[in-house]
């Protein structure tokens, strides 16, 4: 079997999928983070994959995915200073332990 | 590469010399606050970096041609400039120019919050978020865009969570992070998704691609041709349309607000009502190619974005419209009934949005829904910055301002804030002689004004309208409970009295601009209209044509 294009869209969309469920279902805000992630390295594979299968494309879709990988990295430094100090508030990362807002 | 490509892609640096002086003056921002702690010197650095960055702006607009498309005569050497990442048309100048007035007001409002060892960081952390806005409105590659959004949304992230470290605000700025994170994950998969149906991920070429049925799905065009795709076009554009709808807080992604508002500091909120919804619809307007003026809007866009989006902005305005004010309803808690009358006036703003592909054909219009979109806009960030300003000058950390009963007595105790609270209020309301009422009235208008093409469309905008003006009557309830409970109750426990601070100055401009374009309108309207040009559509067709050959050279 040879890989198409179509296997790698249907890769990026179960990572979507998968991304979506884990931060909606994980109560572990490093968890959370995780389904972060996979959402956007979804969106990372298919900018490599369409750029890669049509001869036509040009490498705007490598660009966009070098971009991403970069600014993911600079969000997970934020995520993780405001996990830390969320730690220091709550002595744990479950985020279903801040309940002070509602309304 | 060619060389005009070449040129395209350094040409665009004079153009953004205001987002370099803001970004160099962030850094060293950074890098200075970790050698001195002051609140008053990093303050007036940032007041000074962005005066030096309106003055880098005012020698761009003298140096540089505004890049009006479609040009008066059509010249090919021009058109390289369609490739490159950003583009210095005059609708980007606007909202430089609503950046930059932004910041200043945003610096001065927060001005002492938080702790003096963070000024540093949180002033910088502000210029980032103007340079951002500016970058956004100039943005004319998906690539530029998504940067130019996240360069608001990381700095964001740390406005929230820099003042303050208790339990609240954490949790605030945790909410916030994980909900803005998934919503540009959204955008980015529609992105994703719109690079593979188009090949080009600039924005003019992308529009034209869809303009014209081109669209595929890569790699066997042969097996496609009779299909334009439809259904993937529609989900990458529904997955942008909330992407973004979370920054304006339109429905479904409007649940975070509330919580956020409350439990974040009195800046940080107004900074979260006004700068989040100017970006999301200068980018809504930008990629669903609305912008009169621009490339693809004197065509049709296909079903997707022509007819199915403004279907999707309709409901998504009658539902955020009628939601937003209903649980306002309920609130007690002032920044809690704020947040909730922020989402109920996005629903008004996406009118102005629904209702934009309709008014594009029909000649001699006065007013479009872009032109009403940009000016309910800067009424919205006026009376809302104003309103907050006045919270924030009024609480302290002895006697916090929570609830609106908190209010009460307030018309005797502070007759000044007092009545400047009113006049920010019944601007919200939307009564005349305010900002407010002009921007309402120019949206309430697009949406009665479709009437000659389509019988249908004009009904259905027709009840929007009508839900809309219903909206309206159910809002003034709960902010004129507000005014009564300041004239007409008696504090039990005045509040104190505040001691004079720079937020003073904002509260000022934004008073004179709630009255001012209340009184005139003209003034500001002209400015948008002049930003935004009627297109000759003969030229556009050419040029559009010729944009995406050299686009995808």
């Amino acid at each position: 079997m040879t890989i198409t294009l179509n296997h790698y869209l249907l890769l990026g969309a179960i990572l979507f999928v998968c991304g979506a469920v884990c931060m909606a279902t994980k109560r572990n805000a490093i968890g959370v983070l995780m389904g972060v992630e996979l959402v956007l390295n979804a969106a990372t594979v298919n900018f490599v994959a369409f750029a890669h299968y049509n001869p036509s494309f040009e490498i705007e879709g490598q660009i966009f995915a070098m971009f991403v990988i970069v600014m993911a990295a600079a969000e997970a430094a934020i995520a993780l200073a405001i996990v830390l100090n969320f730690y220091n508030n709550h002595a744990t990362v479950d985020i279903d332990t801040a309940e002070e807002l509602k309304g | 590469m060619s060389p005009d490509l070449q040129n395209a892609l350094t040409d665009f640096i004079p153009q953004v010399v205001p987002e370099i002086v803001l970004g160099v003056s962030a850094c060293v921002l950074f890098l200075g606050a970790t050698f001195r702690v002051s609140r008053h010197v990093w303050g007036v650095f940032a007041l000074v970096a962005l005066t030096l960055a309106s003055f880098a702006l005012i020698a761009t607009i003298r140096s540089l041609p505004l890049f009006t498309e479609p040009p008066t005569t059509f010249d090919k050497s021009k058109w390289p400039l369609y490739a490159a990442p950003v583009l210095f048309t005059p609708l980007a100048l606007f909202f430089k120019v609503v950046g930059l007035v932004t910041g200043f007001l945003l610096v001065l409002l927060s001005w002492d919050e938080g702790g003096e060892d963070h000024a540093g960081e949180y002033h910088g952390c502000l210029l980032l978020l103007v340079a951002g806005i500016g970058l956004v409105g100039a943005a004319n590659d998906l690539l530029t865009l998504f940067l130019a959004l996240e360069l608001i949304s990381l700095p964001t992230y740390l406005l929230l969570y820099l003042p303050r470290a208790d339990e609240r605000a954490q949790e605030a700025a945790m909410k916030y992070f994980l909900l803005s994170v998934f919503s540009s994950g959204l955008l980015l998969f529609g992105f994703s998704y719109l690079y593979g149906l188009t090949g080009t991920t600039n924005i003019p070429a992308l529009l034209d691609m869809f303009a014209s049925g081109q669209e595929r799905l890569a790699p066997n065009p042969e097996a496609s041709t009779q299909q334009p795709w439809v259904g993937v076009t529609l989900l990458a554009l529904v997955m942008i349309v909330a992407g973004l709808g979370f920054r304006i807080t339109s429905v479904p992604f409007h649940f975070y607000a509330p919580d956020v508002y409350q439990g974040t500091t009195t800046p940080a909120a107004a900074l979260l009502a006004f700068v989040p919804k100017i970006v999301g619809f200068a980018a809504l307007l930008r990629i669903l190619g609305y912008v009169p003026g621009l490339s693809a809007f004197e065509r049709p866009l296909g079903t997707a974005m022509g007819e199915q989006v403004p279907m999707l902005l309709w409901i998504m305005a009658a539902v955020t419209m009628t939601l937003g004010n209903i649980l306002a309803l309920l609130q007690d808690n002032i920044r809690r009934l704020i947040a909730y009358s922020s989402v109920a006036h996005a629903g008004y703003m996406l009118i102005g949005l629904a209702v934009v592909r309709y008014l594009a054909n029909a000649p001699g219009e006065s007013v479009g829904g872009v032109e009403a979109l940009l000016f309910y806009l800067v009424a919205y960030g006026a009376m809302t910055l104003g309103f907050f300003a006045v919270l924030h000058y009024l609480d302290s950390p002895d006697r916090p301002l929570e609830s609106v009963d908190d209010l009460a007595g307030l018309g005797k105790s502070h007759p000044s804030c007092g009545l400047l609270l009113t006049l920010f209020l019944l601007s919200l309301i939307g009564m005349p002689l305010t900002a407010g009422f002009v921007g309402k009235f120019l949206i309430f208008f697009d949406a009665m004004g479709l009437s000659s093409q389509n019988a249908e469309q004009a009904r259905l905008y027709r009840i929007l309208a009508l839900i809309a003006a219903l909206n309206a009557a159910v809002g003034g309830w709960y902010y004129l409970r507000m005014i009564g409970v300041m004239y007409l109750r008696e504090a039990i426990d005045p509040l104190p009295r505040p001691r004079p601070a720079p937020v003073v100055a904002t509260i000022a401009v934004c008073a004179t601009l709630t009255l001012g374009l209340g009184l005139f309108p003209q003034s500001l309207l002209q400015l948008i209209r002049d930003a935004l040009p009627r297109p000759n559509a003969q030229l556009v067709a050419r040029a559009a044509d010729e944009g995406q050959a050299v686009a995808r050279e």
